[in-house]
């Protein structure tokens, strides 16, 4: 018997055209004049830059005062006044920091993680500039590698700072730690928290306080993944096994995955292994992921509140997610939110008015926004967009949420719907192709009374595969398609019940 | 649904050679090799065994690489076919097929006449050119060769033509030929350059070049894949000048090409050939007796005065840390015999960490003295013939050590001084083993040569050798040989089973082979056999024959896929072979297997040009060099052009070339520069541009691809990378035919590719924007600039500070100490500050030194201990930050044990020499006790000079003063060989102090 994974990987380029063809096709089908674009909905401001300035911009945090801290890539801080205003006044904080990824402000005191510790910086004097950089916490290693990266989050609840350590390259780690997520207590301990880090590209909080950073692409990532920080846990790479020694708390080593295999299945071999919530399909969503920021806005950014925004610094875009726990384990469904950027995107921060500030650098890794650097506001201009806000996994398929009521015929009408499933290999190798990949029937969509949800039952649902569903053909009660016609819900669990 | 890996090692199935068939010749010679398992293989049949490599033990049977991976019968069975379906089919050969691969691979053809329908499906092969083989061939090889080819090479392609004579004719014959062969030209022993490689870098060049694609591991020892041909003792054979120039072009001499050139420069291919003939076994010899001491000095000590060692004895390779004991604070003696084989010039190359001198009888040959990193001197000195005292003097300071002596012997090539030396004088050294056997020049003996030149002729040697006698003209045959028939002869040819007949051409075939034979005869003379065969039947042969499919893949067959459909213990299949795998290394890992594995050959004809597929064929290929360490070899143009021919005529993707009337040539180049610059679409981050890499990570030129693709796949792939190869790291920078700037030109995706197109097309194009980048010089103005970063000398924990005025230091924050200061421009932000920022940056200016070799505070149990040794991490130590002061002049703060210490610097920059003044407040934390002498240390020099008013000139470079009234005086302390300026520190109410250290230089 010739099995469908074998057919499969022969035929990949028929795969990959019969793809394209798809997708194409697709947008050919709602390439209706009436299309409402992404600008109808949120509009992209970019902040002017002083000339002399170059700001890769590699964290931000806003200050309770109205100010914007923005940090750059060559280590300088700036204090942005006004920054919604047409005339930010921009001054320079602090200079001569390494890679700045993370900030976060407390008491008076601008928690910076840069490459070898996080440090807090204060501004004694009243100047303007920080006077005094006090070393909080350093306890990891940094051998001299540019792929060393270390971002920093804001403070979880506890009053930590989560720091997740990229590897010593790709494969391997040659100081203590580096594949590592870590918490910088408020005492200044740095706790060995979570291994199996790859090369991360930013770390936030769900609006419950669950710790979510990207990894991307390489080896034993298959694709670009948002994933969840659990103390104890182990998300994937085993680079950085050998710091067990140093983390007693942290118990003994997992046992090593299995090249080649798949993530579903190693994480019925290995319990402490936590698959990503979210993998993100490398091209259709985008290829480098990046930074992670909760919509805390209550409704002043739109109709996401509490949903997750992924930057994506390749394709200079943002991704929404919807997230849901099943069974302990948290997964969910991406969707493509807004493009056009100017540079790579990197950095998120949601400002008190609503609005999203998006900075960017596409230094050493190229983007589709072209500008070596970008700072720019991402504001909801109160209308709402026509998309699937959430998709959540029931018992034999799907229930999409919307932003507004559908139109129940297109709605309930299955041959306005298509789905598959596909996943990655997971292994020692850099990245992977599309493996598994076996179309889904549509058998039922129910739409609810009020219109505003569809239950899509779905065949050949399997657990472990990326599930692609498409609603291409689904109509608003208003006669309008969908701005996003197209989610993807990695399901790590099957939910038993609804 | 059950996953199962891909990409597992192979496991389940495993195949091996099978020994040859034969078993009277293994009984009368006694000299083949064993007959451990032909019992097994004389069943004629595959075994499903233990390991899926091939272990050292010889297997006689012919070896042709494309018959071992696909066309073994095993795999042809009928139910394998039909199980594995579509795989099975893509992988493995017909039996007719791998039999026309055999027939054509063992030269069939130079001695049957075949129809002309039939030779169009064979392939032809000669054998190598013997012209002038005497002078690059050793006599005694030639003659162990030709007593018993298939003994001497396992797997060679040539048949024993004497197998079949009685034991003592056939040594006396072989014996004459190879005094007929050695008469052509003396064998040549001078070495010259071709001696300079180094055996190391050979080793890895050979594995990464490709050459262990086709041969396998250089270790007889190591496994190897089936297909891979084992190189034998290639020093037994070769002289290292003849193997260089064969390697250099192996065509000359092997015109069937099978063997092709790879483009090395000289350099690399004499690495290559250091490699292949140095012994493998030397760091285990023991050539030197040693001494060793224990002292702490900064160069080599007189040995004479040192008292007694520490430890004397033997000394295994270099291996001087085992007999002293430890690696740091040694100096050692090594003395051997250098047994030198003739009257020369003897060329040393000696390279160390720390100092080093090699005396040679009385004369110092290199003096290599001093403490510095591992670096290489030569020195040559003209010996006599026999042995010498030779004396090895070492010492080692601190921190990593390096200890190695290579020589280039007349005639040798560079290798090891190991091979030449032994511990005693009447010892013998390894390469005098093979010395030994050459001892005896070798004199052509007229009556055998002309024996010879007979039976060369006679016996068939001339079917398929050239060889030009002194007169030009080539030795014919006077070998009759039937014609190929539809059934040839079961006994007493070359085919039949059993052993050798006399008079007939003995290949130790096996019955695999030998039924593949049959196979494919029979078909030549069939109806089929007389269509031409189709473009792919015959494109797929030259790649079988070529082992081209060794590193590519071409519609299913080779590169790292298995050799046939192969399962896993679960029954799934396995989609690539992992030892295959492994041959193919990576220079940029970012780009995962498309920077390693050799470029598909599917579709191959549709993507490139007519011109390069020529080019490429004939002059291999370069254009992969910097991401890619795999090189496309070069063929003869025989095999070449056929082949280009044929592969050209793959289907073409073809689409319309936009026209872009609208605009003048200049408008597009000058709009397609911006598309491919940094602040368009960036193609230059990832491809180099016009021989310039950039910032880029060194993927193909662009201004490269208009010579080597053709221009609609071009367009093409360039608007859809993904339909032609999933999965590829290069972006669709148009995706769904949008363009990111629609103002561009027409807007349109096919109008903007084109215009990049013809950008690059352009003889020389302008550079685009962000291919280089300037110097980022930060130059301090009104205060200070911090440049935090990796800095060499800092460590990767560093902060830099430029003062106004031009003097600036680098303050180490992980090891804590003042690591370097210098005059003169700061520091070029450029490396750090562009492309992905990797590796270290010196600082700009001059007058470089290390003033502070770790915390320069510590608490000591006595004013005499030595100074801790630990990192400062290790003992628990920390950086504490830094603060400010209102001119921005940095204050730092560290802590270890209970001392915080801050240092605050100011800089002097009057018409004297530039200078810094150092504070350090040193407090200790109240209500504990002092747990020893708190010490300051302001140098630890080989060198220290009192210039009188307090200042010191350290190591002749810099000057330091150390003041303050909680001070004591200077203790000179000594330590590892050198002086540590020491003064206890008195903390005023046991609480804090105040030291004040000028620096100037």
């Amino acid at each position: 018997m010739v099995s469908t994974r074998l057919r499969n990987a022969l035929c990949i380029y028929a795969l990959a055209i019969s793809v394209a063809w798809l997708s194409s096709a697709a947008s050919m089908a709602a390439e209706k004049p009436a299309k409402p674009s992404e600008a109808d909905a949120y509009t992209i401001k970019p902040l002017k830059i002083p000339p002399d300035a170059f700001v890769e911009v590699g964290a931000l945090e806003w200050i309770p005062d109205g100010r914007l801290a923005v940090a750059s890539r060559r280590g300088e801080i700036w204090m942005v006044s006004d920054p919604a205003g047409d005339e930010p006044r921009w001054q320079r904080f602090a200079h001569g920091l390494h890679e700045v990824l993370g900030l976060a402000w407390r008491d008076g005191w601008l928690y910076v993680t840069q490459r070898p510790e996080v440090s807090r910086l204060r501004d004694a004097d009243g100047d303007g500039v920080a006077d005094v950089f006090e070393t909080v916490a350093d306890g990891w290693g940094v051998s001299g590698d540019y792929h060393e990266y270390a971002f920093g989050s804001k403070f979880d609840a506890d009053g930590n700072i989560w720091i997740v350590l990229c590897l010593t390259g790709s494969f391997d780690s040659k100081v203590p730690f580096r594949g590592w997520a870590m918490r910088v207590t408020p005492d200044g301990k740095t706790i060995p928290t979570t291994s199996g880090v790859r090369s991360p590209g930013g770390i936030g909080f769900d609006a419950a306080g669950n710790v979510l950073y990207t990894d991307n692409q390489g080896p034993w990532n298959g694709t670009c993944a948002l994933k969840h920080l659990v103390p104890g846990d182990f998300v994937g790479h085993p680079g950085g096994f050998k710091w067990y020694d140093l983390a007693p708390e942290m118990g003994e080593k997992p046992a090593e995955p299995k090249s080649g295999s798949r993530m579903a299945d190693e994480v019925k071999r290995i319990p402490r292994l936590r698959p990503p919530a979210i993998l993100f399909p490398y091209d259709l969503m985008g290829k480098s992921a990046a930074g992670v920021v909760c919509d805390t806005s209550d409704g002043k950014f739109g109709p996401f509140a509490g949903q997750v925004f992924v930057s994506d610094q390749s394709h200079s875009m943002l991704m929404r997610c919807s997230l849901e726990t099943i069974e302990g384990v948290m997964q969910g469904a991406c969707f493509v939110f807004r493009e056009g950027f100017s540079s790579g995107s990197l950095a998120l921060q949601f400002a008190p008015d609503g609005s999203l500030y998006v900075g960017g650098t596409n230094r050493g890794w190229g983007s589709r926004g072209a500008g070596d650097f970008a700072l720019e506001r991402l504001t909801w201009t109160g209308k709402t967009p026509f998309e699937i806000r959430a998709m959540r996994a029931v018992p034999g398929g799907f229930e999409l949420e919307f932003t507004e009521a559908v139109d129940a015929a297109t709605a309930a009408d299955v041959t306005n719907y298509s789905a598959r499933g596909f996943t990655y290999i997971y292994q020692a190798e850099y990245g992977s192709p599309v493996v598994d990949e076996a179309p889904c029937p549509v058998e039922r969509a129910v739409p609810s009374a009020d219109g505003m949800r569809v239950t899509v039952s779905l065949g050949n649902i399997r657990e472990g595969m990326i599930h692609e569903l498409k609603a291409p053909g689904v109509r608003s009660a208003t006669g309008v398609g969908l701005l996003h016609d197209t989610g993807w819900y990695t399901l790590n669990r099957i939910p038993k019940a609804r | 649904m059950r996953h199962t890996p891909v990409g597992t090692p192979i496991e389940t199935i495993r195949r091996q050679r099978p020994a040859a068939t034969e078993t009277t010749r293994a009984a009368d010679s006694g000299e083949r090799p064993g007959s451990a398992g032909r019992r097994l293989a004389s069943i004629g049949w595959y075994l499903i065994a233990v390991g899926c490599l091939v272990g050292s033990q010889a297997a006689a049977a012919p070896l042709v690489a494309g018959y071992e991976r696909f066309g073994r019968p095993f795999f042809q069975a009928e139910s394998v076919v039909e199980s594995a379906g579509v795989a099975a089919n893509a992988s493995s050969l017909s039996q007719i097929e791998s039999g026309l691969l055999l027939a054509g691979e063992l030269g069939c053809m130079n001695c049957h006449t075949v129809s002309p329908d039939s030779r169009r499906h064979l392939l032809p092969k000669t054998g190598p050119v013997l012209d002038k083989i005497g002078e690059r061939t050793r006599p005694e090889w030639l003659v162990a060769y030709l007593k018993n080819p298939h003994a001497v090479r396992p797997g060679t392609t040539m048949p024993d033509l004497l197998a079949g004579l009685p034991a003592d004719r056939r040594d006396q014959v072989a014996t004459a030929i190879a005094h007929y062969l050695s008469a052509t030209a003396a064998f040549d022993e001078v070495a010259g350059a071709s001696a300079d490689g180094v055996a190391e870098q050979g080793n890895g060049l050979y594995d990464r070049s490709g050459c262990r694609v086709c041969h396998g591991p250089q270790d007889p020892a190591a496994s190897r894949l089936a297909d891979q041909i084992p190189l034998g003792d290639l020093a037994s054979k070769w002289s290292p000048r003849a193997l260089d120039e064969f390697l250099k072009n192996p065509l000359a001499i092997r015109p069937a090409g099978r063997m092709p050139a790879l483009p090395l420069d000289d350099g690399q291919r004499r690495h290559i050939v250091a490699s292949l003939l140095m012994p493998k076994t030397l760091q285990q010899v023991v050539a030197f007796n040693g001494q060793a001491w224990h002292c702490n000095v900064q160069s080599l000590p007189a040995f004479e005065s040192l008292g007694p060692p520490f430890a004397t004895g033997p000394v295994t390779g270099f291996n001087v840390q085992g007999l002293a004991g430890r690696g740091e604070g040694i100096a050692v003696r090594l003395e051997g015999f250098f047994h030198a084989p003739t009257a020369g010039t003897y060329r040393f190359y000696l390279s160390s960490d720390d100092g080093s001198r090699l005396t040679v009888g009385e004369t110092v040959v290199i003096d290599h003295d001093g403490v510095h990193p591992s670096d290489e001197r030569k020195g040559e000195i003209d010996l006599t013939a026999g042995t010498h005292l030779l004396r090895l003097d070492f010492f080692q300071a601190g921190g990593g050590w390096d200890l190695k002596l290579d020589v280039s012997v007349p005639g040798k090539v560079r290798q090891s001084a190991l091979a030449w030396v032994t511990p005693t004088r009447d010892g013998t050294p390894l390469a005098g083993d093979q010395q030994a056997k050459n001892a005896v020049p070798f004199v052509p003996d007229a009556a055998l040569v002309a024996q010879g030149r007979e039976a060369f002729a006679k016996v068939g040697c001339a079917n398929c050798h050239q060889l030009s006698a002194a007169d030009g003209v080539a030795v014919g045959s006077q070998l009759a040989s039937p014609a190929l028939t539809a059934s040839p002869k079961g006994a007493g040819g070359c085919m039949a089973p059993g052993g050798p007949a006399a008079g007939v051409p003995f290949y130790g075939l096996d019955d695999g082979q030998r039924q593949s034979l049959a196979a494919a005869f029979t078909w030549l003379a069939s109806a089929d056999a007389r269509l031409e065969p189709t473009r792919e039947r015959a494109i797929d042969r030259s790649l079988t024959a070529l082992n081209c499919y060794g590193c590519h893949v071409r519609d299913g067959r080779g590169g790292t896929i298995p050799a046939v459909a192969m399962t896993d213990e679960d029954g799934e299949p396995i989609l690539r072979e992992t030892s295959r795998d492994q041959l193919f290394a990576s220079i940029v890992q970012e780009l995962g297997d498309e920077g390693r594995l050799p470029p598909t050959l599917t579709g191959v004809g549709d993507k490139l040009r007519p011109e390069f597929l020529s080019e490429v064929l004939l002059k291999g290929g370069r254009d992969r060099r910097l991401t890619m360490p795999t090189l496309m070899p070069q063929w003869s143009p025989e095999l070449a052009e056929p082949l280009a021919q044929m592969l050209a005529q793959d289907p073409h993707t073809d689409v319309p070339i936009p026209q872009l009337v609208d605009y003048t040539a200049t408008d597009i180049h000058d709009r397609a520069r911006e598309l491919v610059g940094s602040k368009g679409l960036g193609c230059i981050k990832c491809h180099s541009f016009g021989g310039d890499k950039g910032q880029s990570l060194g993927v193909i030129d662009m201004t490269r691809m208009p010579k080597r693709l053709r221009h609609e796949w071009f367009l093409a792939y360039v608007a859809n990378p993904q339909q032609f190869r999933p999965g590829t790291r290069m972006p669709a920078s148009w995706p769904d035919g949008k363009a990111f700037f629609p103002t561009v030109l027409d807007g349109t995706a096919a109008g903007q590719i084109e215009a990049v197109w013809r950008y690059v097309s352009q003889g020389k194009p302008r550079p685009p924007i962000g291919l280089g980048t300037e110097p980022i010089e930060l130059v301090p103005t009104d205060r200070p600039v911090l440049y935090r970063n990796f800095i060499d000398g800092g460590g990767p924990r560093a902060i830099g500070v430029g003062y106004p005025g031009s003097v600036n230091l680098a303050w180490d924050a992980e090891a804590l100490r003042t690591a370097l200061v210098w005059r003169g421009p700061f520091i070029d932000a450029r490396r750090h500050w562009s492309g992905r920022g990797e590796g270290w940056q010196p600082p700009l200016g001059d007058g470089v030194f290390t003033p502070d070799a770790g915390p320069c505070v510590e608490t000591l149990t006595a004013a005499d201990a030595v100074w801790p040794e630990k990192t400062a991490r290790e003992r628990g130590a920390r950086f504490r930050g830094y603060s400010l002061d209102a001119a921005g002049q940095p204050t730092f703060a560290w802590s270890l044990g209970n001392l915080t210490v801050r240092e605050s610097f100011v800089p002097h920059t009057g018409n004297d020499a530039p200078g810094l003044r150092r504070t350090i407040e040193i407090t200790q934390a109240s209500g504990k006790p002092p747990a020893g002498q708190v010490t300051f240390r302001a140098a630890k020099s080989d060198k220290v000079e009192e210039l009188g008013d307090g200042w010191l000139r350290i190591d002749g470079l810099w000057r330091v003063r150390a003041s303050g009234t909680d001070l004591g005086p200077l203790e000179r302390q000594p330590a590892d060989g050198k002086t540590e300026l020491r003064y206890r520190v008195n903390l005023s109410g046991g609480q804090s102090a105040t030291i004040v250290e000028e620096l100037s230089w």
